[in-house]
């Protein structure tokens, strides 16, 4: 199991996928930071910089699901899944050391993203008030309940992945849930069943900013992405033990 | 400690409803470079798969160095190395970096094996180059390297020559004995180049529509494909009918519709000349002649190119 985690950890940064979607990322915040500074209606000040990549929750999805497709789906064209599998690697642990890299990426991409704005919004209106440790728990705060509710996302991309086995296919399919998820909480409200809306993990990047301080949100959302993470991974590995590799 | 590295007992592999492997019964003893031969869709990759677990077979058993059962043979395919079909290769990374992944995950402690193994299949130059611009040759020896990274004991390659120059083919060809001989590796070799697998190869088996047709070590094979007297005639039937009569053969086969073989007699290629032309029998070609494994093989299959 380590010799599959060391591995995916030298994928991600030898690797191209993550460098590009950093840079995609870096040159798209900037160019937001950018429209703000030159007649924008919500400046921001720095000092809340890294809530603003949920705020564009929808764009980090995609990029979410892009990684997912070209670092993940892609082995199975590229038949580098044959590699560990025919050394006699488990599947299971095959299956979770790429979870893992998505989990990693996921971080990764978030705290560049934060970390961008956070220096750009400062740049252009200033960093704000905040002593540097009501900043440091501030960021630290948004950055890692952040995290832990797009990894319930990561989660179900990984599984998407491995069921589609294609780059392509994978963009696509969480780009379809990512556009029904836009348009679920309308469809659900006109039929009274809000609350299931719940059950997904966008509900939770969705609203993190107006509930942050509400302690019932955080643990539903924190449960609800930690299951995401253990069925979705259940559901996976008895599907990719089913899998013949090509 | 098993004699058998590799045994199968009527391992099978079932697509919907047909099947693409049917009860193979395979044996490889240690040091044995088996090739396996067959047509395009005969199922050669798909037994290789089920042999590496790429595969779930849907009937029969592996056994590898002795074990079988689920996780004994996982160890097993631990002392494995494999290249099956395409070369398996991340295209955005350079072969050192390629290879680094596989040394990553084979849990080989030494960095410097990389380079070694590079070297030992002509892609230490590479450099920078991404192997996604590598010619159809580098990729198969990088598959090659891949395979051997992890000092395997058994290596399974599908098609190692395909899309090597003549250079690369005898290159491969020699680095394929040197492993066997030096290294006392075992090899399970498919391979299209018939004449080529023959040079290597100490055991064959020939799989047709999913099916072992024949298994047989090179001796059996060099028995079988013995010198033969080869008569090209406008009549095989009254050909064959008249060696039976005058000359008391009973080892004659028609291989096509003008070709006659004779597996007797052939000091006496002469007289059955002679014989056939006074009962009128056009005789076109006559002559000794041996059997190259190609032409063994298409008798074996019905024809159709390996």
């Amino acid at each position: 199991m380590t010799t599959l985690l060391s591995a995916e950890w030298y994928k991600l940064w030898r690797g191209k996928v993550l460098h590009v979607i950093l840079l995609c990322i870096t040159a798209q915040i900037s160019l937001q930071v950018f429209a703000e500074f030159y007649g924008g209606d919500s400046p921001m000040q720095g000092q809340y910089g890294v809530t603003m990549p949920a705020g564009m929750s929808f764009m980090m999805q995609l990029w979410f699901s892009a990684f997912v497709g070209y670092f993940i789906a892609s082995e199975f064209p590229n038949g580098t899944m044959r590699n560990s599998l025919a050394l006699g690697k488990y599947r299971t642990y095959v299956y979770v050391s790429k979870l893992f890299a998505a989990c990693v990426a996921v971080a990764v991409i978030y705290l560049v993203s934060s970390i961008v704005a956070t220096v750009g919004f400062s740049l252009a209106f200033g960093f704000g008030d905040m002593s540097l440790l009501e900043f440091a728990r501030f960021f630290s705060w948004n950055y890692g309940m952040q995290v832990l509710f797009h990894w319930g996302f990561a989660a179900l991309l990984t599984l998407i992945a491995f069921i589609s086995r294609s780059p392509i296919m994978t963009v696509l399919v969480n780009l379809a849930y990512v556009i029904g998820m836009l348009a679920l909480p309308t469809f659900l409200t006109a039929l009274g069943y809000f609350d299931v809306y719940k059950c997904f993990p966008d509900y939770y990047v969705m609203f993190f900013e107006n509930l942050s301080g509400d302690s019932a949100f955080i643990i539903h959302g924190a449960a609800m992405s930690v299951a995401y993470l253990v069925i979705t991974c259940i559901i996976g590995c008895i599907v990719f033990k089913r899998t013949d590799i090509k | 400690m098993s004699e058998y590295v590799l045994r199968t007992r009527a391992l099978s592999k079932k697509y919907g409803r047909d099947y693409a492997i049917q009860e193979i019964n395979v044996e490889i003893k240690r040091g044995q470079i088996y090739g396996l031969i067959g047509l395009n869709g005969a199922g050669k990759s798909t037994f290789m798969r089920a042999v590496t677990g790429l595969v779930l077979p849907t009937g029969g058993e592996v056994e590898l160095f002795g074990n079988t059962g689920d996780i004994a043979l996982q160890r097993g395919r631990r002392r494995i190395g494999q290249s099956i079909e395409t070369p398996a290769i991340y295209p955005n990374m350079t072969a050192e970096q390629n290879l680094e992944i596989q040394r990553i995950i084979s849990g080989v402690p030494d960095k410097s094996t990389v380079k070694k193994t590079l070297e030992s299949v002509g892609l230490a130059d590479t450099g920078k180059k991404k192997a996604k611009n590598f010619s159809l040759g580098m990729k198969q020896r990088f598959s090659l390297a891949t395979a051997l990274i992890t000092n395997p004991e058994f290596l399974i390659l599908d098609e190692p020559a395909n899309g090597l120059d003549p250079k690369g083919i005898i290159e491969t060809r020699e680095l394929l004995r040197r492993l066997a001989h030096e290294r006392g590796l075992t090899l399970l070799v498919s391979s299209h180049l018939l004449d080529e697998l023959a040079q290597v190869a100490t055991h064959y088996g020939i799989i047709d529509k999913g099916k072992l047709v024949k298994q047989l070590s090179a001796e059996q094979l060099a028995l079988e494909t013995k010198q033969h007297v080869r008569i090209v005639t406008n009549d095989c039937a009254q050909a064959m009918a008249l060696l039976k009569e005058r000359f008391g053969i009973t080892d004659c086969q028609a291989v096509s519709a003008n070709e006659l073989w004779v597996r007797e007699q052939i000091h006496r290629t002469g007289e059955m000349n002679t014989m056939l032309v006074k009962h009128g029998i056009v005789v076109e070609s006559i002559g000794v002649t041996e059997q190259r494994l190609e032409q063994y093989f298409m008798q074996l299959t019905g024809g159709g190119h390996a």
